[in-house]
């Protein structure tokens, strides 16, 4: 198995990372300098099992590159396939993104992931990181073996897909011709909640407090039917959105709709079939009582996840337009008041929940 | 049987209304061109030839019956009718009837062609004012009326056989009289506005003759704009690469086209724009003191400058209101002199003339407001006001420069501060010597010889030179003064240098924490990897494995801190001011001190209001996190030095929507109330000084610096500090009050 190279223009940090983020057999990595990797691409050379691409690569001697330069010109390379599909994954500080990137949406898909050093060196992030890294060489290897069949890929029946699937993800899927372009339509799926969302989500949408509820493990055994089966399912432990609330309306809540109710009603409920459970406070700054999302601002800043009430919180403008089957982004109000500055916060949002920010 | 009558008018008249009237010549062509402004006319051009002048304008012209009802009819209330003109509202400049006076005083023949519409014929009127002799009646001299052919709509007025000559000089001061008509800036129609002014411009020109093209005598250009000390350009072009330069500068050399990017200072090259395309920007700038300006002309400028000044900008040759209006400070420059007056050469609106025009057909970066009262607020706008304000306040530093290095060639004012003392303390030194004299010579009871020694060599009068209590009080009043000034002088000279290594250690600081900051991820990585195979290694060593534990413990410390530093230092690379979200500021300090806190022992307990960002009016974004710096800084020491239990509180809040409050409490051992007044005075300290092999940080740690600065920043704030009674549990709380932003 080729490993995967991490490009950066600082050798010594770039090899920590790369030693300390690498798992023996199963996710190799090496580092690899910008000469280097430029002269490989040049000659068609440049096979790993994935690139870890730094932004700002200007420390290095020599003809200057940066990042997405480097990928775009791959993407290009494996567009006309004079270089095989391989993922490309954005690796670098917050504040050299910021920096060399902002909001500049115009490199989002060259990458398949983006993920910051910062915060690596905690094994939690570290192994979510791992496990991402892997997950996406494994969605490439099936892809790469012709696998055209969407409904094989994410491991759903055509009924379930219609339920809790979306046609428009249908299309993005099936109309890319090259793998990068349908891998690409398939980890926004896996890493950004709308579809499918992970565990932490599944708890604010529950208005189950995790941490404190022994019989959170019960509720996850009982909503294993709706997880994710599909490609990389080990990598990405998910839920369909869609299929929860199906089993909400199924086996607790009935036509109480679960978006619809209180914290304290949902944990009412689902205590009639489960015990030990503690419902979810809403964190300082986060007003509302139905936490369907979580506040992005709080997560970039602290990666503090935080659950929200979108009837009382702050839409977030993406930097390009989000597809319809991944969730819109937002800010808890306290967040969003004291962030004000941020260009992407909803001016109409932060005026119409002034008056409840007074009343609070 | 009665019989009646009509008066009649002699034609005489005419001439003797003219001249009482309309006195002086340049008055009279005054006239004549507010005419033009009150007929709506954007441009107005005076020719002056060999012997006549043409006045030609653009305005809305003159109907049939206005220049029979209007002109031809003496005392017709035509314009006393219509105090505003037609089409830009404006207030009518024009003195009602003197127009036609005027043209009879400036010249024999009277040609006037007026258009009001394109595409018909306009008309001719041709008055010889020779025939308006005594003694004919009024009625009986003819004024001819006929057509000419279709040309744009506007009038232009001819006066043949002139009265009087011209000089350059009165045609300037024609031209200043009608300075309140007219503005600086290009003049041009706002866009779906058709009712806003464009602006108004008068240009006197020296007619040509065969041999020579006609000279511009009077405009704006020659004089106001002539008398800028430098002008200030940027563009962008179809890529968004901008670029500045300053040329004319008249304080040292002129900087040549070079690179800019306001987000990305340090950047060689900086990057191009994202969103901004084909905008360029030409400011005259203009700094209003009297000894930079011509004698004749500062006043002039001065005022102009003052109504006039700012920065406007054209889209797609259209002006855009109300970008550059008088009181509009669209670019903060008004905003960014007051804040920064002490340090910064007048960067406010009235220090420019300048234009910005963007090239935007496709209305693609700009994109106007449904209610046309300016743009959106669109990217392209953000960078644009971005790039504006960063180049005109780099010029504005580059000139300041310049005019620093000028003035220290002819001394500095420390040397000159120098010199006066050193010639103080000779006075003083004479002073005292006569004194002396005198004392000595009435202790010898030598009181002649006293007396001689006061004789005027001039006068031979005697001088008022006694030795008195006064004189001898004078002496000393100079010595105190003089010791005074001297160590005001030294206490200056130490803080201006204690500022400047302040300044050095802050920038290097910042910069070490940054690159720091940037390798410590990397580093905790690979400890925490030598860690683990060393304490697998070591199983069962449990001092090692303690050992360990405090390593790893220390460096997360570290990490925390150094994160917070590097916010911080991020933060102040930010030279603009904003308000400050204090909730925010107290919340983040507590993120990055907590793990310091924790290792010290100390409880930390932090109270923000919960939907209150509480925010300040505008300060530097790192100020309030220096303050809380500083403080918790202090508590660690008080904390330190008592037994019981370690407490911070820290509680912000807003206090009768004017002011924003931050209490910092910690149970330390106290400051006792006679020095409660003193804290925040330069140096004052309670701890002994360092040594003097002592590292730099050892040596500024604990010398009365800290809350002195942050005295400092509150004042600069607008705000106050105090050491005020703590709640209970707790010895010492410092109250900070910082303005609140004012809601709109």
């Amino acid at each position: 198995m080729p490993p995967w190279f991490l490009i950066d223009d600082s050798p010594e940090e770039a090899k920590a990372y790369a030693q300390n983020l690498a798992q023996d057999d199963v996710l190799p990595i090496e580092y690899m300098s910008v000469a280097d990797a430029a002269e490989r691409l040049r000659s068609g050379d440049l096979i790993p099992a994935g690139l870890l691409m730094d932004v700002d690569l200007s420390n290095e001697l020599g003809p200057q590159q940066t990042g997405p330069g480097m990928s775009q010109s791959i993407r290009v390379a494996q567009q006309n396939q004079s270089l095989p599909p391989f993922p490309i994954v954005r690796f670098s500080l917050r504040e050299k993104v910021l920096r060399n990137i902002g909001q500049d949406s115009s490199s989002d898909d060259i990458f398949d992931l983006k993920i910051e050093k910062d915060g690596l060196s905690n094994p939690v992030v570290r192994d979510a990181v791992r496990s991402k890294l892997v997950g996406v060489r494994q969605i490439y290897d099936v892809l790469e073996r012709d696998e055209q069949n969407l409904l094989s890929v994410i491991g759903l029946s055509e009924d379930f897909w219609s339920l809790w699937g979306s046609s428009g993800f249908q299309d993005t899927f099936e109309v890319a011709d090259r793998v990068h372009l349908r891998v690409y339509p398939l980890i926004r799926l896996l890493v950004h909640p709308g579809l499918l969302i992970e565990e932490g989500l599944l708890g604010f949408r529950l208005g189950i407090d995790r941490g404190a509820s022994p019989g959170w493990s019960a509720v996850l055994d009982a909503v294993s039917d709706f997880s994710y089966c599909g490609v990389a399912h080990g990598c990405f432990r998910r839920w369909w959105a869609r299929g929860i609330e199906q089993w909400w309306q199924e086996s607790v809540g009935g036509a109480l709709p679960l978006a619809g109710t209180e914290v304290e009603q949902r944990v009412e409920l689902l205590s009639k079939s489960f015990d030990d459970l503690v419902p979810l406070g809403m964190p300082k700054g986060s007003m509302g009582k139905r936490p369907w999302r979580y506040c992005l601002l709080s997560w970039e800043q602290r990666q503090d996840l935080v659950p929200v009430d979108p009837a009382r919180a702050v839409r977030i403008k993406p930097r390009s337009p989000m597809p319809s089957w991944l969730d819109p982004l937002y800010a808890s109000l306290g967040e969003a008041l004291r962030n004000r500055d941020d260009p992407r916060l909803d001016k109409e949002d932060l005026k119409r929940l002034q008056p409840y920010a007074r009343m609070a | 049987m009665s019989e009646k009558l009509h008066f009649t008018t002699d034609a005489g008249l005419i001439d003797r209304l003219g001249r009482e009237l309309v006195g002086r010549q340049e008055t009279a062509l005054i006239e004549l061109v507010k005419n033009s402004f009150d007929a709506d006319a954007r441009s107005v051009s005076v020719t002056l030839e060999r012997d006549a002048l043409t006045i030609e304008d653009d305005g809305t012209g003159m109907t049939r019956d206005e220049l029979v009802e209007g002109f031809l009819r003496l005392a017709s209330t035509f314009k006393v009718q219509e105090p505003r003109s037609r089409v830009f509202n404006r207030q009518r400049a024009g003195r009602k009837g003197i127009g036609r006076f005027s043209t009879q005083r400036l010249g024999s023949v009277l040609r006037l062609k007026t258009w009001v519409n394109a595409n018909e014929p306009g008309i001719e009127l041709v008055v010889d004012w020779r025939e308006f002799e005594s003694g004919r009646s009024l009625d009986d001299v003819p004024v001819h009326l006929g057509t000419v052919p279709p040309a744009s709509p506007g009038t232009k007025i001819r006066i043949e056989l002139l009265r009087d000559e011209w000089s350059d000089a009165q045609i300037r001061r024609c031209w200043r009289g009608l300075l309140a008509l007219q503005q600086p800036f290009p003049v041009a129609p706002v866009e779906n506005r058709p009712d806003i002014d464009p602006g108004f411009e008068v240009r006197f020109v020296r007619g040509g003759d065969l041999f020579n093209d006609p000279k511009l005598v009077a405009d704006f250009q020659s004089e106001i704009l002539a008398h800028r000390h430098a002008i200030v350009e940027f563009r962008v072009n179809g890529e968004g690469i901008a670029e500045w330069r300053l040329t004319q500068n008249q304080f040292g050399p002129d900087r040549g086209w070079s690179r800019i990017h306001h987000d990305h200072r340090d950047d060689v090259p900086p990057p191009a724009y994202h969103h901004l395309r084909d905008v360029a920007m030409k400011a005259h700038y203009f700094i209003l003191l009297p000894e930079l300006l011509p004698k004749l002309a500062f006043s002039r400028v001065r005022d102009v400058l003052r109504s006039e000044g700012g920065i406007r900008l054209y889209r797609n040759g259209f002006r855009v209101v109300p970008y550059g209006e008088p009181e509009n400070d669209w670019l903060n420059l008004d905003y960014l002199y007051t804040q920064r007056s002490a340090v910064l050469a007048p960067v406010a609106n009235r220090n420019f003339f300048g234009v910005i025009e963007v090239n935007d057909p496709e209305g693609v970066q700009f994109e106007e407001h449904t209610s046309r009262e300016g743009l959106i607020e669109t990217d392209s706008f953000r960078e644009l006001t971005g790039l504006a304000t960063t180049v005109l306040a780099t010029a504005v530093n580059r000139i300041s420069e310049d005019r620093g290095r000028k003035q220290s060639a002819g001394g500095s004012t420390q040397r000159k501060s120098e010199e006066t003392l050193d010639r103080l303390r000779k006075a003083a030194q004479s002073v005292h010597e006569a004194e002396e004299a005198r004392r000595l010579a009435r202790e010898a009871g030598n009181e002649s010889s006293a007396r001689d020694e006061n004789l005027d060599p001039d006068t031979g009068r005697q001088t008022d030179n006694s030795g008195s209590p006064q004189d001898e009080s004078t002496a000393a009043l100079i010595q105190e003064s003089i010791a005074l000034l001297e160590r005001q002088q030294a206490e200056l000279a130490d803080e201006a240098a204690l500022l400047r290594l302040l300044a050095t250690l802050g920038l290097t600081t910042s910069e070490f924490s940054h690159e720091t900051g940037m390798t410590f991820e990397a580093v905790r990585m690979d400890f925490a990897a030598i860690f683990e195979v060393a304490l697998q290694a070591k199983v069962g060593d449990n001092e090692f494995a303690g050992q360990v534990e405090r390593a790893d413990a220390m460096l997360s410390r570290l990490d925390a801190l150094t994160a917070y530093l590097n916010e911080l230092a991020s933060a102040r690379s930010v030279r603009e001011l904003s308000a400050i979200s204090v909730s925010k500021a107290v919340d983040d300090f507590a993120h990055g001190v907590r793990k310091l806190a924790e290792k010290a022992g100390i409880n930390l307990d932090v109270h923000t209001p919960e939907f209150d960002p509480l925010y300040t009016r505008p300060m530097h974004a790192a100020e309030v996190a220096s303050i809380l710096l500083n403080f918790f800084s202090n508590s660690l020491k008080a904390l330190r030095r008592i037994d019981g239990q370690r407490c911070i509180e820290v509680k912000a809040e807003r206090e009768n929507d004017s002011h924003i409050v931050i209490r910092f409490s910690d149970s330390g051992d106290g400051i006792p109330e006679e020095i409660r007044e003193n804290v925040f005075d330069l140096f004052f300290t309670t701890r002994v000084a360092a040594q003097a092999n002592a590292s730099t940080a050892e040596q500024y740690s604990g010398t009365g610096l800290g809350l002195w600065i942050v005295h400092q920043i509150v004042s600069k704030a607008g705000g106050d500090i105090e050491v005020v009674d703590p709640a209970a549990g707790f010895a010492t709380c410092i109250e900070v009050r910082l303005p609140a932003e004012v809601e709109e």
